[in-house]
């Protein structure tokens, strides 16, 4: 990106992940992929300070842990009051920031500098911490405490970072 | 507060299957280039290239005067490695201060780099220019991070040259000129002291006394060593014939150079068990041809006929590096010496054969580019059968900048990749917006494909495609 080589995560024929590199300046930047083939054509991608998305399976599920580390889904709800972990990316600045390609430390923690939210449902829910995860590179973890009162069933999860909110996913309550 | 945990062990998992089988891009790309512009094109000479776990290149490197000062010569030795977790080359680590070995041992290379994949060791052979009665072998274990040296031949009177290292299997094997001696081939475990290794004067062939300082080691598929010299008949160097030799056994001719001199250089490489040797130096009397090669039919007790390998109407220095790929494809690098202009290629001049009969010289660049340093030719074949070599670029031509480069074939029967309209986005949620430091995919035709089946079916995305990205 920009002429900086970016760490790549998966490739396959038609996909590749990657981590954009952290001094990636905002607005736009050139792209340009090289395989053993050659080089594309640059395509220009928006750099923004932060668009999180959560991580999701069976399409609009949200990635997220329950406070015993099991999947969250609908035969496994988390309950209120219990800390889950949701799974996202793109909260932009970090402190303690890694390298570029270089797993996140345990020892100091990388915290989001920007304000986060979350709501589930309608109701907002603590975040106790919102940071990279340890060991590993570009994704973000938040700890989030499920509100108390909140009925059992699905409900859209949120998470919202200064102006920028990630698409709704959604998160299965029990009682 | 939960402390943060690492539940995506599986993430981590598939991030390193998948990382291990990238290379670096094809064509010419920057390994390293000069922290500071000295005017003098000191940075990146005498490069050596191996292929490392999944062919990943490992690459060393001489950076000469590096406090500019020829009195005070702090001239050090480099090792960087292309890390294919960052897509990128590692900061260069200083191996060891060596003072300027760039020049001194005739026309080869002053160290010699080596690679044991069963122990995942890196070896650097070397003579310091402050100790050039020394042979030093540096062993790393980290992948380059850190260096051990040890000296090989701290009793000699004679200066040392030419090291030529190989690891295998937890073994060193070494050879090099100690000069008004003769050859020495070294033996011994890589974690054993160096005065365990077991040291041995190369044999000559009765009748023929003295020692070119031509020299080619290397180790066939059976793990065994052979070595590659040459010898003078009489004191007028007529005729030096060109020699092999396996431990245990004796020195075994494999020709003459037909009363036309010694050569300037000489190299050996395997195919499986046989061996076969490129050589740079006169064997025609009207003296066509500069370079040459001959191979084995066994395991080096029957040698064929000499093949002329024709240059691209440029004369040709040493060193010389010479590979063999998969199916037998070989490929000889050289330096160009200047010619009449008639060439049309550029550096570096590498000489390719399916058969090992039929040659044809060219580079990969446009003649006059880029320009090329000299001292270091190190040409290796990927196990895809793309060439990849290291070389220092002098001046900063208009393609590239002064300072360490690579170039990696292309892979043939390829189309270029391509990046679909809007096809970045968010690996999360596929909005076409990212921040930086987030994981972000790309959507296209990335082809060829850089994983096998097997492998992408264990590397999924991170979350289902989008079904139009």
């Amino acid at each position: 990106m920009n002429g900086v080589p970016a760490p790549l995560l998966y490739a396959g024929p038609n996909q590749i992940n990657f981590q954009v590199p952290w001094e990636t300046a905002m607005g736009n930047a050139s792209v340009v992929v090289s395989t053993s083939a050659g080089s594309s054509l640059p395509t220009t991608v928006n750099v923004v300070a932060q668009a999180p998305g959560i991580f999701t399976y069976t399409g609009n599920r949200s990635v997220v842990q329950n406070q015993d580390y099991s999947l969250n889904g609908p035969n496994n709800g988390a309950l209120p009051g219990q800390y889950v972990i949701v799974y996202i990316t793109g909260a932009g600045a970090v402190t303690n920031t890694p390298a570029d390609g270089e797993p996140a430390l345990g020892s100091p923690l990388s915290h989001v500098k920007g304000a986060v939210s979350v709501t589930i449902g309608a109701t907002p829910a603590n975040v106790a911490f919102a940071g990279l995860v340890p060991g590993l590179d570009g994704l973000v973890q938040l700890n989030v405490q499920i509100p108390n009162g909140v009925a059992a069933g699905d409900y859209p999860l949120q998470v919202g970072m200064e102006r920028f909110r990630a698409t709704r996913r959604l998160i299965t309550i029990s009682q | 507060m939960r402390l943060p945990n690492s539940p995506f062990l599986f993430l981590a998992l598939f991030v390193s299957i998948a990382l291990h089988a990238q290379l670096p891009p094809s064509g010419f790309t920057v390994i390293s280039a000069p922290p500071i512009d000295d005017g003098n094109a000191n940075y990146g000479q005498i490069p050596r290239l191996v292929l490392g776990a999944n062919g990943s290149p490992l690459v060393s490197f001489l950076w000469r005067y590096p406090n500019g000062n020829l009195t005070n010569d702090t001239s050090t030795l480099y090792f960087t490695a292309w890390i294919p977790a960052t897509n990128r080359w590692s900061t260069p680590v200083q191996v060891a201060v060596t003072g300027n070995t760039a020049v001194n041992g005739g026309s080869d290379v002053a160290q010699s780099l080596a690679y044991d994949a069963s122990t995942n060791t890196i070896g650097i052979a070397y003579y310091p220019a402050t100790d050039p009665n020394n042979i030093y072998i540096a062993l790393s274990t980290n992948g380059g991070a850190t260096w051990t040296s040890q000296a090989v031949d701290p009793n000699s009177l004679n200066t040392d040259h030419v090291p030529q290292l190989a690891l295998v299997n937890g073994q060193i094997f070494l050879s090099y000129v100690q000069s008004a001696s003769g050859i020495w081939y070294v033996t011994g475990k890589e974690t054993a002291p160096s005065t365990t290794w077991t040291a041995t004067m190369l044999p000559l062939p009765s009748g023929y006394s003295g020692f070119q300082w031509n020299l080619g080691l290397a180790v066939d598929a059976d793990s065994n060593p052979g070595v590659a010299y040459q010898s003078m008949s009489d004191a007028t160097e007529a005729d030096c014939p060109i020699l092999f030799w396996r431990p245990g056994g004796p020195a075994l001719k494999v020709g003459s150079t037909n009363g036309e001199g010694c050569g300037a250089g000489l190299k050996l490489a395997f195919y499986v068990t046989q061996p076969r040797i490129a050589y740079l130096g006169s064997r025609d009397t009207d003296q066509t041809h500069q370079l040459c090669a001959v191979a084995s039919s066994d395991t080096g007790n029957t040698w064929g006929l000499f093949y002329p390998v024709p240059d691209d109407s440029n004369r040709l220095a040493a060193p010389i590096s010479f590979a063999v790929g998969p199916q037998g494809v070989s490929a000889i690098e050289v330096e160009d010496n200047g010619g009449d202009g008639s060439n049309g290629c550029g550096d570096p001049k590498i000489a390719t054969s399916p058969d090992f009969q039929n040659w044809t010289m060219c580079g990969p660049a446009p003649a006059g580019q880029p320009s090329f340093g000299a001292g270091g030719t190190t040409v290796q074949y990927e196990s895809t059968g793309q060439l990849i070599t290291a070389f220092q670029v002098l001046d900063g031509s208009a393609a590239l900048a002064y300072g360490l480069e690579l170039w990696l074939q292309p892979a043939t029967n390829s189309v270029l990749p391509t990046i679909s309209a809007g096809g970045i986005a968010n690996a999360a949620s596929y909005v076409t917006s990212i921040a930086a430091g987030s994981l972000a995919g790309i959507f296209g035709a990335n082809s060829p494909p850089l994983l096998s089946p097997a492998m992408r079916s264990r590397c999924p995305p991170f979350s289902e495609p989008p079904a139009s990205p």
